[in-house]
Parts: structure tokens; C-alpha cells; sequence
């Protein structure tokens, strides 16, 4: 607590007024673990529908970003408002969708169950899980193409399969913007496709999605916009105008930047 | 060879009383298994001891009730401490109950040496290791006592408390299964959907500090350790679905709690022994034997239906490859 106070003594970061419509404004985001800065004085405003990659090289604060503005982890200084408001968790309107790393895929559960946990804030306090709200998870699971393993439990899914579940779990929210952390990571092919779709589907219905990527390569088949990351931020706005060889050495070094951008074509 | 006043004054009330203590602590077992907070149990024992030895410098009585509640303010104040120091140092949950039950333990023997409260004979014993078998209900005969409200407000103290605890433990799950169910599996998407997971975590914490202090005195610290990991563990081996994991929990629980007594006070009858066996220590006996045979012979997770769905899988592994087709 010492510490963070005195990062912020030493750097006074001045409040700026955050968008007022956009699905999600961030001004002046800073995180620090202990008394190392995760994220530095992060700018961001997410279009109001539009597919976001956030890219950075390994601790560049990427997942942190997320979960800093949902709240889940402390901020040192800076504004967050969602649609122009501060969050409002219950009204389910902003869907995260954590690392499939984050859980414990033992967990005595099943596919369907862990799905209807987006209605959760529906259904409310003290009341049960029933029959109606998990036929309503069977059609989110039917929208990943998981229908038939809907009574499965989780840990007898693939790697892709749970990472579907999870998408169906935030579909089942319904909410206006989704936050994913790492949706692609490690997933097979066709996972990966089922995925893409849904993403897009998402962005046709007005829906903006955040989400937290690590390939660089398929960024621009993907993506409308993206937002480069290295504690600070180094870049953001359309693809074309944020994977330059300039911006990628300066996020991912002078050494390694030309192969990543031989590999994005830049 | 058992004669009823024997089994009602005697029996019963010591029976129902291992039985509700493993019932509660069974239930409450289940969401530390899947939180991994099972030492929770063992943590909470050694915190006990400063309690009782504050509770005593304060009051100045040795008995039940300043006891039980120095007991129980220590180990509530100990599940907070826990949480403190696992986000203050962002440490594994058994790391932290680990930190706090030495570090209180410790403050408990230094307490007792220095304050002269170890001249007192403190109930440490009673509080700690409780004593099933001096569990009696005084004047029932026959079973009528069983519906006359005069005979049953004489029931003994810990079986009443623990009855107490046990149903609050059961409406507790049952109210907040869903929450407790999402707090455990994925805290993080519980805060983004503003399910408190970690206020979540408190309570199911503080319920099962409670439900240990009110087993301790009853059944001993050493049944209550075991009846958070057993039953739960034991249910957990047979069942991939949290409902039924659940319920077979508290079929291991009674289970371990009616055989375990029985095996202790009737079991050396028959090899014509008046002597029985400690009933505690025999309920922990049986709820770690169901354990074993769970871990051996589950029809799934089981070592014997793993080893045997190895082999096969090796067989057919070869066939396949044999054969050059695809598994």
C-alpha cells in the first residue's frame, strides 16, 4: 500500500473525462503488482460494435487490462465507464469470458451446468437453477455446437470444447460487450472456427467484443480494430494503422519486431 | 445383551450426537474439497486454544459457555485472518492456514505459560478432545421419552447445539448452493456478474469454524479433521456431479457415524469384552476405511477401474495401430 502510494505521488495522473457513449472508455488506467507497474496510463474507447484484439508480448498487462476494468483486480489511478456509466455487474450487460486456465476443469459440473451460470444474475439470490433456465443453456450450448455434450462433465471436453462452453456460458448473459481473455489459445481448428463465427455474429448484432489475442497473425483476418499493449499503450485504432513494424518494435522489441512483422505482412 | 434404557440414556444421545457432528462438518466438507481448503478443520483446532485460554483470563470460569464461545470468537477471527493474509501475500489457501494456525498456537501456549492460567486445570481436554461416551440423557427409559417434550428438554447440551448446527448447515447449502457453487468454481466470472465469490467464501469459511468449534467440544478435534476431508473425499471419488456428491457425502457421514459407533460400543461385546472402544476415534476409523475402499474401487476414478481402463486402452492402443486405422 506504501509502495503504490508512491508511485502515485510521484506520477500525479490527471483526471480526464472518459467517453460518454462508447461500450467501454478508459482513461489513464494504471495497475501495479506490489510496487511493479502492470499497466501505465492506459488510454482506451472501444467502438460501439466492432471486433477489438488487444496484443502485446507476454506481461504486457493484457489480461490485467480486463480484469482491471471489471473491477477484479485493484487500480492504482483512472476512469472506466461502461456506455458511459460506471459498471454496474448485476445488470449483466458486460460478459467476461476468463482464461480456461483460470478454472478448475475437475470441478464435479456439467457442460450445461456451467452455462446456465450466465443466468445467474437473472435468477437472483437464493433461488435455485432450474429446469426452464437450463434448457435455456442448451440452446446457448447448441449455438457452439455442443448440444450433444451438453450433459457431459467439463473435464471430458477438449481443450476447444471448453473453451466453447465458456463463449456459450457469456452468450447465455446476453450482454451488450464481451471481454475474452485468450479465447483462441490452444484451441483445435474447428473450435477456433465456431468461435470466429460467433464472434462475427456478435459484431452484426451490434455487439462489441474485446478480446484479449496473442497470435498476430490472424489479427487482421479477425479483427476491425486492436490495441497494442506493452505496459503502456503503444497503439490503437484500425488494424492497418496499429501492426506497423514501428509500433510492433516498440512493443515487442527491436530484436524480435521484424519477425513479428514479417509475420502480420507489415 | 443391549437393554433399551441402556441404548436410550446411554447409546442414542452419543450416537446421534458423532452422527450429527459428522454430518455437519460432511456437508460443509464438500465446497472446501472443491475450494481446496480442506485442512480447514485442523486449522481451526489449534486456533482454538487461544480462545479458550483468553476466554478464561476474561471471565475467569472453566465452564461450557465462556469456553465455547472464546473457542468459536477465535476461530472466526481466524478464518479472517486466513483470507488477510492469503490476499495480502497472495499465497495458496493452505499456505495461509498454515501461517495462522502456528502462529496462533503459538499465542495460545505463550498465553497459557505467562498468565497463570495453566494452574487452573483449563478444559483445554474437553474442548478439544470432547468425550462422546460421557454424552448421556439422564432418565430415558423407554421410548416414550422420545415424544415427551419434559424428558426431551433434558437431551444433553452438545447433542442440542450440534442439532442446532447441523440444520443450519443444511439450509445454508441448500439456499446457497448456486452461489456457493459459481463463488468456488470460477470466482472471477461470480465478481464480473456481481456475485460476491469472496464474501461467498467467508461465509461457507465461518459456517464451517462454527460448525468445528460445536463438533470439538462433542466429538474431539480429531473426528472433526476427519469429517471435513473424509466424506466429501469419499463422495468426490464416486461422482463427476456436485448434487449427488452431495448427497453421497452425507450417506458416507451417517454411514461412518452409526457403524463407527456400533463397531465401538457393541463390537467387543462379541468377543465378550466389557471394555468398549473409543467411539470417536472408531467413527474417524470407519469414515477413513469408506475413503480407502472409495479410492480403490470407484467405478470411474477408482486406482483398480483406472488401471484396468490403462491396460485396455494399451490393448486397443496396438490394435489400432496394428490394424493402421484410427482409434
Amino acid at each position: 500500500m506504501v509502495l503504490s502510494s508512491r508511485i502515485r505521488d510521484s506520477f500525479p495522473l490527471p483526471p480526464r473525462p472518459a467517453d460518454p457513449v462508447s461500450p467501454l472508455a478508459v482513461a489513464g488506467l494504471t495497475v501495479a503488482y506490489h510496487d511493479r507497474p502492470v499497466l501505465w496510463d492506459v488510454d482506451f474507447v472501444a467502438p460501439p460494435a466492432g471486433l477489438v484484439a488487444v496484443l502485446g508480448p507476454n506481461g504486457a498487462g493484457k489480461s490485467t487490462f480486463l480484469k482491471a476494468v471489471l473491477g477484479l483486480i485493484p487500480k492504482l489511478a483512472g476512469e472506466v465507464r461502461f456506455f458511459g456509466r460506471p459498471l454496474d455487474r448485476k445488470s449483466g450487460l458486460v460478459a467476461y469470458v476468463p482464461q480456461r486456465t483460470a478454472v478448475d476443469w475437475d470441478f464435479p459440473i456439467t457442460a450445461v451446468e456451467v452455462v446456465a451460470m450466465g443466468l445467474y444474475h437473472r435468477i437472483g439470490w437464493l433461488r435455485p437453477v432450474r429446469r426452464r433456465h437450463l434448457e435455456a443453456a442448451r440452446v446457448q450450448l447448441d449455438r457452439v455446437g455442443l448440444a450433444d455434450l451438453a450433459d457431459r462433465q467439463i473435464g471430458q471436453l477438449s481443450g476447444g470444447q471448453q473453451q466453447r462452453v465458456f463463449l456459450a456460458r457469456a452468450l447465455a448473459q446476453d450482454a451488450r460487450l464481451y471481454l475474452l481473455d485468450e479465447p483462441l489459445a490452444g484451441i483445435d481448428a474447428a473450435s477456433e472456427q465456431v468461435v470466429v463465427e460467433l464472434l462475427r455474429e456478435l459484431r452484426a448484432t451490434g455487439r462489441t467484443v474485446i478480446v484479449v489475442h496473442h497470435d498476430l497473425e490472424s489479427v487482421p483476418g479477425i479483427f476491425d480494430e486492436a490495441m497494442l499493449l506493452n505496459v503502456r499503450r503503444i497503439a490503437a485504432g484500425p488494424v492497418g494503422t496499429v501492426l506497423t513494424p514501428a509500433n510492433l518494435a516498440r512493443a515487442y522489441g527491436v530484436t524480435f519486431a521484424p519477425k513479428v512483422a514479417a509475420v502480420v505482412g507489415g | 445383551m443391549i437393554e433399551l434404557a441402556d441404548f436410550l440414556e446411554l447409546d442414542l444421545p452419543a450416537l446421534a450426537t458423532g452422527t450429527l457432528a459428522a454430518l455437519a462438518c460432511g456437508l460443509l466438507g464438500n465446497f472446501l474439497l472443491l475450494q481446496r481448503r480442506s485442512l480447514l478443520g485442523d486449522a481451526v483446532s489449534h486456533v482454538v486454544l487461544p480462545g479458550i485460554v483468553l476466554a478464561f483470563l476474561v471471565t475467569g470460569s472453566t465452564s461450557t459457555w465462556p469456553m465455547m464461545l472464546g473457542a468459536g470468537a477465535a476461530a472466526v477471527a481466524s478464518v479472517f485472518l486466513i483470507d488477510l493474509v492469503q490476499r495480502a501475500a497472495r499465497i495458496e489457501a493452505g499456505a495461509a492456514m498454515g501461517v495462522v494456525l502456528t502462529s496462533l498456537f503459538a499465542l495460545g501456549v505463550v498465553l497459557l505459560e505467562q498468565s497463570g492460567a495453566r494452574a487452573v486445570h483449563l478444559d483445554v481436554e474437553h474442548a478439544l478432545m470432547g468425550s462422546l461416551e460421557g454424552i448421556v440423557w439422564l432418565g430415558a427409559r423407554d421410548f416414550s421419552a422420545l415424544v415427551d417434550p419434559d424428558r426431551l428438554a433434558t437431551l444433553p447440551e452438545p447433542l442440542l447445539r450440534l442439532a442446532v448446527v447441523t440444520t443450519m448447515v443444511a439450509l445454508l447449502l441448500l439456499v446457497l448452493r448456486k452461489e456457493l457453487t459459481i463463488a468456488s468454481f470460477d470466482p472471477g466470472y461470480a465478481t464480473s456478474l456481481g456475485i460476491p465469490a469472496r464474501a461467498i467464501g467467508l461465509v461457507l469459511l465461518v459456517a464451517s469454524a462454527v460448525a468445528a468449534v460445536a463438533a470439538f467440544a462433542a466429538v474431539g478435534a480429531i473426528l472433526t479433521i476427519a469429517m471435513f476431508v473424509c466424506p466429501a473425499a469419499t463422495a468426490r471419488m464416486l461422482t463427476d456431479r456436485l448434487g449427488r456428491q452431495i448427497a453421497l457425502s452425507a450417506l458416507a457421514a451417517l454411514l461412518a457415524g452409526t457403524l463407527g459407533y456400533a463397531l465401538a460400543a457393541w463390537a467387543p461385546l462379541l468377543f465378550g469384552s466389557e471394555r468398549g472402544l473409543g467411539a470417536a476415534g472408531m467413527i474417524a476409523v470407519v469414515a477413513g476405511c469408506l475413503q480407502g475402499l472409495s479410492i480403490l474401487l470407484a467405478p470411474r476414478y477408482g486406482a483398480l477401474a483406472r488401471a484396468r481402463a490403462r491396460s485396455r486402452g494399451r490393448r486397443s492402443g496396438e490394435g489400432a495401430t496394428a490394424r493402421g486405422g484410427v482409434p
